[in-house]
């Protein structure tokens, strides 16, 4: 081999390099069209993912007062919205989103489900926004709610509240309705917490009580009689010590039930049902201009069942007897052995509004997982 | 090297190819480190620049390192080696630096030039072959 050979060798590779380098980038490069397609989907990406991480800091600044939209409205709008710069693109010509879903959030498919597991009041929205991104619902969900059974070996607590003696508007029947409920639970192997004509301070150290006790317990019960308000969305127990001179008092003298049952559904796999008979007539605190009679509609977090006297924004009878309507009905119907608590709530509404006329309609709203029986 | 020497002539072969893509990819590994290190020790007002190991003189030795371990992998024909494999590297470096350039990434391009003369220098200067062979 001569001198030359190295030299040959070089100059032969340099040149088939360029010539494979040439033929490479031709068919790998996209079309005008491609180009285009490419930076709006890219532009997308970023918008929903920026959107998303808006999203996740606006729940960390007001976990109780967060409201979100569904993954797929973000994307909608992240669409529609989003600015992309094609300097070269004919006014006449428009371009045609091709992208989809699972391909929007790839890039940000990590913030994506530290966003799906944050928390929610609308839990009928996670199983939409798991399969959103891929996700498998019970790979995503470590700790579901325990299924029931009615099986007598778990272990249930509750606590009953029944407040009468408010300063200004006493009310007759909660006393008795908190008593006959503690003694349906006590037959039906709950341990029972009981406090009646509870003050802030009582309200608040006793759900902190059943909240503890709730970790050591398999299903837990809060059964509450007395007045309760609905103010800018979320609902209160109002203690028989408030003196609302205006709207702050009402958060501030108030308990947050509302945040209390979301607290409850993503800290622990618990399962938890509430029963408010709350929004009696005489809503000495309608006055005020956000503030609605009758208790809002409440979505049940996962895990859990909510039973309200009447259906959002109707007032609830105290009734003339020993008991409220509701809380007589409820008795009546939960004694019946083998009924599904969701069959003694339907059966409840239907004996309440027979017997008001149709004036008051009892609702529920269920997210529990199995069947559970107050007496099997 | 005699670990080299002591394998099967066979087994040479075979290994020669994964040998020299290593040696291309563990002097780039070890480069980045080391030019983190001499950077971290060298005077920050005059030192090198990070850049020139990493686009200048990683990709150069890596090059001439690629061509020189296939060599010494090689029981025998150790030029036509040298040839073949420097060949081979170059078309790929030069291919590389096409697509680069085609995309404005021109600190790429840079590494590819570097690892051209890398890879050219160990053509220029084979190793002999083995005695035995003879």
């Amino acid at each position: 081999m001569n001198n030359k050979a190295p030299l040959y060798i070089l100059l032969g590779a340099i040149f088939f390099g360029i010539v494979a380098g040439i033929f490479v980038y031709v068919s790998i490069k996209p079309s005008k069209i491609e180009s285009e397609q490419l930076l709006i989907n890219s532009t997308i990406r970023a918008e929903v993912c920026k959107r998303i991480k808006s999203e996740v800091s606006r729940f960390k600044q007001s976990p109780d007062t967060f409201k979100r939209g569904t993954l797929q409205n973000i994307i909608n709008e992240a669409r529609e919205s989003v600015k992309v710069d094609l300097p070269q693109l004919p006014l006449e010509r428009s371009i045609q989103f091709k992208d989809n879903k699972n391909l929007i959030i790839s890039e940000c498919r990590d913030l994506a489900r530290g966003w799906i597991k944050i928390p929610s009041n609308f839990p009928e929205f996670y199983d939409d926004e798991i399969k959103e991104v891929g996700l498998d619902t019970i790979s995503n969900s470590s700790n579901p709610p325990k299924a029931l059974n009615g099986n007598s070996s778990q272990t249930k607590v509750a606590l009953v509240i029944g407040n009468s003696s408010y300063a200004s508007k006493p009310l007759k029947n909660p006393i008795n309705d908190a008593d006959d409920v503690s003694e349906l639970l006590k037959n039906a192997g709950f341990k029972v917490t009981k406090l009646k004509n509870a003050d802030i301070f009582d309200l608040k150290a006793s759900i902190k009580n059943f909240e503890e006790n709730l970790t050591k317990s398999d299903i837990g019960l809060i059964f509450y009689s007395g007045h309760g308000i609905e103010f800018k969305g979320s609902n209160y127990l109002i203690p028989v010590d408030a003196q609302l001179r205006n709207e702050q008092d009402i958060p501030r003298q108030g308990y947050d039930i509302s945040a209390f049952s979301a607290k409850i559904s993503r800290s622990s796999n618990k399962t938890l049902i509430l029963i408010l008979d709350a929004c009696r007539n005489n809503p000495v605190f309608s006055q005020y201009r956000s503030a609605k009679e009758g208790l809002n509609q409440m979505m049940a977090p996962s895990g859990t069942i909510i039973a309200f006297s009447a259906a959002p924004g109707q007032l609830a009878s105290d009734g003339n007897g020993r008991n409220s309507p509701y809380t007589a009905a409820l008795l009546s119907q939960a004694k019946l052995p083998n009924k599904k608590i969701e069959d003694v709530l339907k059966d409840t509404s239907k004996k309440v509004s027979d017997e008001t006329g149709g004036r008051q309609i009892p609702w529920y709203n269920s997210s529990l997982v199995g069947d559970f029986y107050f007496y099997k | 090297m005699d670990f080299v020497n002591k394998l099967p002539n066979f087994l040479r072969w075979f290994l020669l190819p994964f040998a020299s893509i290593i040696a291309w990819w563990l002097v780039n590994f070890l480069g980045e480190y080391a030019a983190k290190l001499i950077i971290f020790i060298s005077n920050p007002t005059g030192g090198w620049s990070e850049n020139f190991f990493i686009y200048l003189l990683n990709p150069g030795i890596s090059g001439y390192c690629a061509v020189y371990v296939a060599m010494l992998f090689a029981p025998s024909k150790r030029l036509y080696v040298a040839y073949v494999s420097g060949f081979i590297w170059i078309a790929f470096t030069v291919a590389a630096g096409v697509l680069a350039a085609a995309t404005n990434s021109w600190p790429a391009v840079l590494a590819c030039v570097a690892t051209l003369v890398g890879c050219a220098i160990a053509i220029y200067e084979p190793l002999p072959d083995d005695r035995n062979e003879y």
